[in-house]
């Protein structure tokens, strides 16, 4: 069987870089379960209906807050647009009403943990995370170095930055230079 | 000038090593490089911008204009820091500068002796006057004036420092740590708004700093300090400065986290750029004291009151030992009481007849010698002051009686005081001369979300100073929503003087002719003296926004805090207006200077802009491909065999290519899926060519026109499915077509069901062309790739291995080809199984430059010729499009310049000789002279492998008429003219019997 | 600094957007065949001081196009809609 190349298998290289101590970030990466995107016209969250039943989802969501479960979690990215993590094939659901679309190779996940992860992110992104305004649930889709990226905040100090594949080595290295001062440790496991 | 034995802010059990043009200074912690310089007797720091005129350190913090040094060496080495606002650290290093061959002997003070050919205007006059013809000349002597100009030498090595960028958000941001910004940030906490405070200093307190040690300020700032501690939503950054106010609340800071150390400690940044956005700030940016003028005024040891204050109180150090004090207000009082009482001889010069009965007896109390209606006519001494001329004045400030000369080796001069607006300058907004206070004072806007207090609102008293900031403080944090009890303001306390009382409009001295007595100046930084203002006067300049570019007034880091006033006040006079009829320039950011590296933050080098690199790369650099930047993205340029150069490369791959087999990475190319049931329709709209006949299973070539009827892009789009198409773009324009199409979609085609998505990221892409493709293909996959079952411009899924990959027949390079799509995460692996079995047939990867080799032998269009000025018509498409529809830019292409039949077209080049033709050279008739633009222009060449011989491809007026016509080819830049044959653009198989074969 | 508030994303700034087109033009109706209402789309623009109608483009975040009301004098910004959504 081909395996999938991570486009960060150079980058996940376990190890502590950065001041020595305790580490204020920790990155590791992970390929997604499979990625699609979910996109209607008028009548979306009808159209969308049968696909998000198979995903254990009810609705289409609201901007800024992910929809988990056990085998999907969705992100409302647009008015009628669901992006869907989930192993799920869903290419079945395409329709005249519902143009679904494989992205799974399209985006790689950074995750990005540790006490001062929210120090990083805001010198990256011009937005509150403080915890009061980016709470566990919530995503932002935003620029990192001019480029496109989904940040969902999964935990208080666990985010996942879905970043485009083609870009995810210069996006690791710019991460990885804004964290160095905070102590930094990779895991090549997430 | 010396340092007193007690005293003073500083930590004398820190002695710190600082050394001045090589001599040590006693320093302590605490001190900046300035005050050392005091306690070390330097009077002479530097020389001036223009006309290196000696100057010395001239006031105690960002106004500074005269102590502006060179500090640290090497890598490290910084020019023109202020002395007067650098914290000494112990190992500091710092010289003078502008000065050769020594800060003593400057030769450029000649330039002083040049001085009436220099005055206002001297750039503008020498740009366009006499001269205006002799480029040569000019560039000569501006070599010079570069030389002569200008001020401290940067360092050409590399900054070895990190720097750091930061967001922040907050309810209430306060600038300046004074009594002002304190009681702001104690209400706005108190209240529970999310709070910053920045402070410049390193140390809170404003001019709380410069009452003597053990005022009752102090114990007011111990408490007010403590307090603000105990507030976890109070956030203080100290050495941070707000240098800019933007748009929407947005306000940059500076914050220098390690410049008062020798280097930073491991692993820390030397300066972080914050952009922090503020629902409401404070301005509490206090006030700076203004010089009088009086000829010699900028002499080194002519200084601010306040400054010669600051010095005794904080730094305990006595500026002169002899100090006469010129003032037009009260505050000048008791600072001479404080020099008279630490040892100095004072007298007080006052430009008022009359001064108050209680200012009087401060100074008479402290046995300073006061004389009333006399103003300093002339400052005198080269290096140092030695003494001054004093004269008896009348209301104007003239002198008026036996003028005298007092010994003197300090001047302190007080011309009252100018609050600091500029951050609410910078939002466009004009202060209001106040004629009470005598200054330009900010305007309160209740709904503004920048709003003044203290000394910065023109607050005359301590107690208002307190209930302003206070005030604000609470407001702010109100309209930010927080709802906490304020409790009292801090009581006020008894603090030195801080601002103008009883304040005369005199702001000079002159003769009784009302001439000056010498160089007098209003801009110490940039070398203005009044009688400037004066020139550009009689030059007719009357907006003050051209005075202060015609003299330079107010321009570089002076930004006016010095300097504006007084020449404003002079333009006023000239014109026989009041100051404010004559109105403020505006401040721009930045109000004190920031370095580069801190607004680069970590993007400079390889980070300088985002990288995208290919599903494949990294084969390509393990075997050994040179690569190109393209865009964003890392292309093989080619594949050196042995010490093969480009060129030898790129000949040898294309010739491959048209031989064998290549392989080449196009994963680069713009991907974009259209979905929908009016896919078709939208495609038919956006494309000139017609879309709505393509059956599921192939694809067609088209071509975009912009709205105004040039081409936008080309490529390919297959058909996948009944609702789904795959577009693919040029690399270049993908982003441009992506957007162009969602912005149709959103606004003008609302109706049409359809959505556009980049699918770029999502699949690897590999052209595999030559003769021998399709057998390499046909020995790795299971799909029918009979010339029968997948002709040309057809599709079809397939699997190489196990892994599932569309095949799309199409050619670039004009051979048989094939574009593989592959799931990008096995992009490398298809690839090297591809490499594998092409072993059995001769394969070789190539590079973007053999590929560009290809496309011009078989006269392919690529991004030298869509480039935004060429037509259909222009690139020999014209055939394309569809005439039965309307599609973008289908009616403006039609415009009379874009049919003009004389129109350069697009041509065949063949080159005569050995040698290529540079892409930009121009084309002429084969006998005219080579002048002017020519009839055309070349856009790519290339070595053709193929004919043995160079081409290009070209636009030429009336092209296609030109057929087997020699023109000249000139490449002005590389001064070189070559002979072409013009042809048709299709070099090679122009009937394309290789790539359907 | 300008700060959009994006019906989908909230409150952002201006660096993720592009600007993209004065919002008052429309586009002339697709069949039109007459030059000058295309000349007028593609060229002529009024250049008003004070509120004015822009497509900008959330380019690095929802990707939607909003219109947005935007003081040209002072920066202000009163409304911002889905270009989808506005005029309708």
């Amino acid at each position: 069987m081909a395996e999938v190349l991570s486009a960060l298998s150079k980058k996940l290289v376990s190890g502590h870089y950065g001041p020595a101590g305790d580490a204020g970030i920790r990155l590791s990466g992970r390929r997604l379960r499979g990625l699609w995107q979910l996109a209607g016209w008028a009548n979306f969250e009808t159209a969308a209906a049968s696909a998000l039943e198979a995903l254990g989802l009810s609705t289409i969501g609201t901007f800024q807050s992910a929809q988990a479960t056990q085998i999907a979690c969705a992100w409302r990215i647009a008015p009628d647009k669901l992006l869907v993590e989930s192993a799920h094939d869903l290419g079945a659901f395409n329709s005249q009403d519902l143009a679904v679309l494989n992205l799974s190779h399209a985006r790689e996940a950074i995750i990005l943990s540790g006490p001062a992860a929210r120090d990083l992110l805001s010198q990256l992104i011009a937005i509150d995370v403080s915890p009061a305004a980016f709470r566990r649930g919530a995503f932002l889709q935003t620029g990192i170095h001019h480029v496109g990226v989904l940040i969902h905040c999964v935990e208080e100090t666990d985010f996942e930055i879905l970043v485009p594949t083609t870009w995810a080595e210069s996006g690791w290295e710019v991460l990885l230079e804004n964290a160095l001062p905070f102590g930094l440790e990779v895991h090549s496991n997430a | 000038m010396r340092r007193l034995n007690a005293g003073g802010r500083i930590d004398r059990t820190k002695p710190l090593s600082v050394t001045f043009e090589g001599r040590a200074l006693p320093a302590y912690q605490g001190d900046t490089l300035a005050s050392a310089m005091l306690a070390g007797s330097v009077s002479l720091a530097g020389r001036s911008f223009k006309y290196h005129r000696p100057r010395g350190v001239f006031s105690a913090g960002v106004e500074e204009p005269g102590a502006l040094v060179h500090l640290r060496e090497g890598d490290r080495h910084e020019p023109n820091v202020r002395a007067t606002t650098t914290e000494a650290f112990d190992g500091l290093v710092s010289t003078a500068q502008n000065a050769w061959p020594s800060l003593t002997a400057d030769i450029g003070a000649m330039n002083n002796i040049l001085s009436p050919v220099l005055s206002a205007g001297f750039y503008y006059k020498t740009f366009i006057g006499p001269f205006r013809n002799s480029t040569r000349f000019w560039m000569m002597c501006e070599a010079f004036i570069r030389k002569a100009a200008g001020m401290g030498r940067a360092t050409t090595l590399e900054d070895p420092d990190r720097y750091e960028k930061r967001n922040a958000f907050c309810d209430v941001l306060v600038i300046g740590g004074g009594a002002a910004g304190l009681s702001a940030a104690l209400a706005a906490g108190r209240a529970g708004a999310q709070v910053i405070l920045v402070e410049q200093d390193f140390e809170l307190g404003g001019a709380i700093l410069s009452d003597p040690v053990g005022a009752p300020g102090d114990a007011w700032l111990s408490r007010v300090k403590e307090e603000l501690a105990s507030l976890p939503n109070v956030r203080i950054l100290l050495r941070t400065t707000a240098f800019g106010a933007y748009d929407g609340g947005t306000y940059g800071l500076v914050e220098r986290v390690s410049d008062h150390l020798k280097t930073p400690q491991s692993g820390q940044i030397r300066q972080r750029y914050w952009l922090v956005h503020a629902g409401r700030a404070v301005l509490a940016t206090g006030a700076l004291e203004r010089p009088l003028v009086f000829a010699g005024n900028d002499r080194p040891g002519v200084m601010l009151a306040g400054a010669v204050r600051t010095y005794l109180n904080r730094f305990a150090v006595l500026a002169g030992q002899n100090v006469l004090l010129a003032t037009n207000n009260d505050t000048a009082y008791s600072t001479a009481a404080e020099l008279s009482r630490a040892g100095a001889f004072v007298t007080l010069a006052d430009l008022r007849a009359d001064p108050p009965d209680d200012a009087l007896a401060i100074a008479k109390d402290a046995g300073v010698t006061v004389l009333t209606g006399h103003g300093v006519l002339k400052a005198i001494g080269r290096k140092r002051v030695t003494s001054a001329v004093i004269t008896p004045v009348d209301e104007r400030g003239r002198a008026a009686g036996s003028t005298r000369k007092v010994p003197a080796d300090l001047i302190a001069m007080s011309g009252g005081w100018s609050p600091v607006v500029h951050l609410w300058s910078q939002l466009y907004r004009k202060p209001q001369y106040d004629a009470h206070a005598v200054c330009f004072v900010p305007c309160q806007e209740s709904e503004h979300h920048l709003q003044p207090a203290g000394t910065a609102f023109a607050a005359a008293t301590l107690d208002e100073v307190i209930a302003q900031g206070f005030n604000r403080g609470i407001e702010a944090a109100r309209a930010s929503g927080s709802t906490g009890e304020a409790g009292d303001p801090p009581p006020p306390f008894e603090a030195g003087p801080f601002w103008q009382k009883n304040q005369s409009p005199v702001w000079a001295t002159r003769k009784a002719d009302g001439s000056l007595a010498g160089k007098a100046f209003v801009d110490f930084q940039h070398d203005v003296q009044l009688s400037d203002i004066d020139q550009a006067h009689l030059e007719g300049y009357v907006s003050v926004e051209h005075l202060k570019r015609y003299t330079t007034t107010g321009m570089a880091t002076d930004q006016g805090k010095l300097s504006n006033v007084n020449a404003l006040a002079r333009m006023a006079e000239l014109r026989g207006l009041s100051i404010p009829d004559v109105g403020t320039t505006t401040f721009r950011p930045p109000y004190t200077p920031v370095s580069i590296g801190a607004i680069v933050g970590h993007e400079h080098g390889r980070h300088f802009r985002p990288t995208r690199l290919s599903p494949i790369h990294h084969w390509h650099m393990d075997n050994g491909a040179r690569m190109t930047e393209a865009g964003a993205w890392m292309r093989p340029w080619f594949y050196p065999q042995a010490d093969e150069d480009l060129q030898a490369a790129y000949i040898r791959e294309a010739a491959h290519v048209r031989q064998n087999v290549g392989m080449i990475d196009v994963s680069t190319l713009g991907k974009i899926a259209v979905q929908g049931p009016d896919a078709a329709e939208f495609l038919n709209r956006v494309y000139v060519n017609g879309w709505k006949t393509l059956a599921i299973g192939r694809l067609r070539y088209g071509a975009m026109l912009r709205e105004d009827g040039f081409v936008m892009d080309d490529g390919a789009t297959a058909r996948l499915g009944e609702w789904d198409y795959f577009m693919s773009t040029t690399t270049a324009n993908a982003a441009k077509v992506l957007a162009f199409s969602e912005h149709l979609l959103q606004t003008a085609w609302k109706d049409l069901k359809v959505h556009v998505t980049s699918v770029t990221d999502q699949w690897a892409a590999i052209a595999l062309a030559g003769p021998s493709s399709r057998a390499l293909l046909n020995s790795v996959t299971d799909a029918d790739l009979s010339r029968e079952a997948l002709p040309n411009n057809h599709v079809t899924r397939a699997h190489i291995g196990d892994v599932a990959v569309r095949v799309h027949r199409m050619s670039y390079s004009g051979e048989l080809a094939y574009e593989i799509y592959i799931p990008a995460g096995y992009g490398q692996h298809v690839w090297e199984t591809l490499h594998a079995a092409g072993q059995a047939h001769n394969l070789k990867p190539y590079g973007t430059e053999a590929m560009g080799a290809l496309r011009i032998e078989k006269g392919h269009v690529a991004g030298p010729e869509i480039e935004g000025r060429t037509t259909l018509k222009d690139l020999g498409l014209e055939g394309l499009a569809s005439s039965k529809k309307p599609f973008v830019g289908s009616v403006l292409r039609k415009r009379p310049v874009l049919t003009d039949p004389d129109r350069p077209t697009l041509i065949g080049l063949e080159i005569e000789g050995d040698g290529g033709a540079k892409p930009g050279s121009l084309l002429f008739q084969a006998k005219a002279e080579a002048k002017g633009h020519g009839e055309g222009w070349v856009s790519s060449t290339t070595y053709s492998p193929a004919l043995g011989k160079n081409i290009a491809l070209a636009f030429l007026k009336n092209g296609k008429a030109r057929l087997g016509e020699t023109v000249r080819v000139v490449n002005f830049v590389g001064g070189e003219t070559l002979s072409a044959r013009v042809v048709s653009h299709h070099f090679f198989d122009p009937e394309g019997e290789r790539q359907n074969g | 600094m300008i700060r959009i508030n994006c019906p989908v994303c909230g409150l952002r700034n201006e660096t993720e957007f592009t600007y993209g087109a004065d919002a008052t033009v429309n586009r002339p109706a697709l069949d039109e065949q007459e030059t000058g209402p295309w000349l007028d789309y593609v060229f002529n623009r009024d250049n008003p001081r004070g509120w004015h109608k822009e497509y900008w483009h959330h380019v690095q975040g929802c990707r939607q196009w909003l219109v947005l009301e935007r003081n040209t004098l002072t920066h202000e910004i009163r409304g911002c809609r889905l270009a989808r959504e506005a005029g309708e």
